[in-house]
This record gives C-alpha cells, structure tokens and sequence, in this order.
C-alpha cells in the first residue's frame, strides 16, 4: 500500500515537472519578444543585436543537442539557434514545445570554397549527385547565438 | 640507533600504504572508468554514429486521394503512411510544409510537392546516459564527484609510477614509456595547436 502511495506520489510530481518550464544557461533579461517573421524579413537590421524570439521548436541537434530551429507558427519563417557546445544541451524532447530564446543575431559568410562544400554534403545526405554548376555565389545565412532559453 | 627502525621500513610502509590506496581508488572509480572509457569513445566517433539516438527516416509520396486544400488532414495522412503514433501536436514549419510531432518522432508534410519525411527516433538510453554525464550536462553535485574522480586518476596515475617498479623503475623502461605518453600528446599540440 505504502509502495503504491509512493509510486502514485512520483508519477503525479513526474507529470507535474513535465508540463513546466526548463532553463536553458543565462536567464532571460528582456521582456519584449521580437517576431521571427520580423527577423526573417529584414535580418541584416537585426545583426549584432541581442534579441528575444519565441516560437516552437521543429528540430534539434539529435548529435550534441546544440541546436533548435524555432518556428514562428502563423508566418511559418523559421530561425536556427546556435549554442556553444556543451554550454547549453537542447533535449531531443523539446521538439513541439514552444521556446523563448535570448540571444545575439549573427550573419554567417561562407567562402566559396566552404560553400560548394556543404552543397557536396547535403546532396550526399540526400542522396543526389552534386553539380558545382548549382553553386553560383558563396552562402550567406543568419542565426541566433543563444545566451539563454526558457522551453514549455 | 637501537629502537629505530630501519630506513627502508618507512619505505616498505609508504609503498604499501600507496599500493592499498591505488587499489582502492581502482575499486572505488571503476564504474566511472568505464563510463568515460565508454562515452568517450561514443563521443570520439559521433560525427559517424549517433550514440544517442537511433534514427531511422522514412520518406515517400502521400496519397493522391488525400485532398491538402482545407486544413491539414493529419489522422488521415498518418493512417495513410502506416503510422500508430499519437499526435502530440502540429506546426506549420515554412510556407508549404508542416511539422506534426508524434512524441519523439516526427512527420515532416510538403503540401506542394505532396511528399512526407517520417522520423523515428529511439534513444541509445545507457550510451545517452553515459554521455551526458561525461559531457557533465547535469552539473551541481555531479561535479564535484566527477573533480575527485579527476583528482583520483592523477593520484593513480602518480602513484602508478612506484608501485610495480620493475627492475630500474623509471630509469629504465618505465621512464621510457612514461616519457612517450607524455610526448605524443604534445607532438599534436605542436603540429595541430601552434
């Protein structure tokens, strides 16, 4: 009987610690969340600063859990939020949950050289035959450093 | 000097006592020897081989009797691919696709090109497990443990070098070897870090 109230007690505290929120490194010290969709249109307004976004999470890192790729759910424009490894561990779990994240705005440029690199992996992850005739301009893309993040 | 022990008593008692403790750590540290033996081979070849998750992705055409004009018929797609899992919810992820989250798994939909992308994913709990505390993801308490087991493999690794002695101790083979271990990690220094 004892065992049983045990159990029960665990389970309910369990299901409770589910449903709350988690702290992802540094607390979150704004209040006004920036849209992704805002970021999405204009990013090179954004870079260099440090900005609050939330949006559900579509995918993390399954390696070394040091990403999440969070999605504004009415425009649909995602953004891709970049830890330092092994400051912050993105559980697997967090996909569907919604997160608020905190962090400086990045742009990353590629050299060429790096870009038709990661053309070959991808098509090789796809399965498809690369052709260097597809990479006409060295990538450019923007992401989030995250410095903090709070995940329900 | 009658009543004083001779010199090598003190020796023979500190190489006992140093052995008895070497031993004892060995005891003591064993499960954490093998957990970072484990996880860190896990976590050396983690670029080929995901030690957390075993995912497996399946991806085909949906149905062409399902109509993607209204609201996203996410019963009927899953039924259509096969699926058991129960939604846990849905997003929409870009313009045309949407993400619909089955627990850990999950079910990427192209409404355009009218494709699907089906990702199961289990996890590898003890290598996962392992990993994250060698990755000293649960900080805290954790810790200060895995500081005296770094503290326990130096003291073994000191008292390592005069145990088993052998004939010349460290001027002779030991020295070497000893010498060589310490040597090869700075040769990657000097080649990869400089």
């Amino acid at each position: 009987m004892m065992l049983k109230s045990a159990l029960f007690t665990l389970l309910s505290l369990s299901l409770l610690l589910a449903g709350e929120a988690k702290q992802y490194g540094k607390k979150l010290t704004l209040e006004k969340t920036t849209p992704i969709e805002a970021i999405d249109k204009a990013p090179e307004s954004f870079v260099g600063k440090t900005v609050l976004v939330e949006g559900t999470v579509v995918d993390v890192c399954k390696k070394r859990g040091c990403w999440i790729k969070v999605v504004d759910d009415k425009s649909g424009s995602s953004l891709l939020v970049k830890v330092k490894d092994g400051e912050i561990v993105f559980p697997l779990e967090a996909r569907g949950k919604t997160a608020r994240v905190e962090g400086v705005f990045q742009k990353l440029e590629s050299t060429m050289e790096e870009t038709v690199e990661h053309a070959k992996k991808a098509c090789k992850l796809e399965g498809k035959e690369f052709d260097p005739a597809t990479v006409t301009k060295p990538d450019v893309s923007y992401r989030l450093k995250a410095l903090g993040a709070v995940i329900k | 000097m009658a009543g004083c022990p001779p010199a090598f008593f003190f020796d023979m008692t500190f190489r006992n006592r140093l052995r008895q403790l070497h031993r004892d750590f060995g005891y003591f540290f064993f499960g954490m020897s093998v957990i970072f033996a484990v996880s860190g081979l896990a976590v050396n070849h983690i670029d080929d081989w995901n030690p957390n998750y075993d995912i497996r992705v399946k991806t085909g055409r949906l149905d062409s009797a399902l109509s993607l004009a209204g609201p996203l018929p996410i019963t009927q797609i899953a039924r259509s691919i096969g699926l058991q899992d129960s939604v846990t919810g849905y997003v929409r992820s870009d313009r045309h696709r949407f993400m619909i989250f089955l627990g850990t798994n999950s079910l990427e939909i192209d409404t355009l090109r009218r494709t699907y992308r089906y990702e199961q994913v289990e996890e590898r709990w003890l290598l996962h497990a392992f990993n994250r505390l060698h990755l000293n993801e649960l900080k805290n308490g954790w810790v200060f443990f895995s500081d005296f087991f770094a503290l326990g493999l130096f003291f073994m690794a000191v008292s390592g070098l005069f145990l088993n002695r052998g004939r010349n101790g460290l001027k002779g083979r030991g020295g070497w070897l000893a010498l060589a271990g310490v040597l090869i990690p700075f040769i990657f220094v000097f080649l990869y870090l400089m």
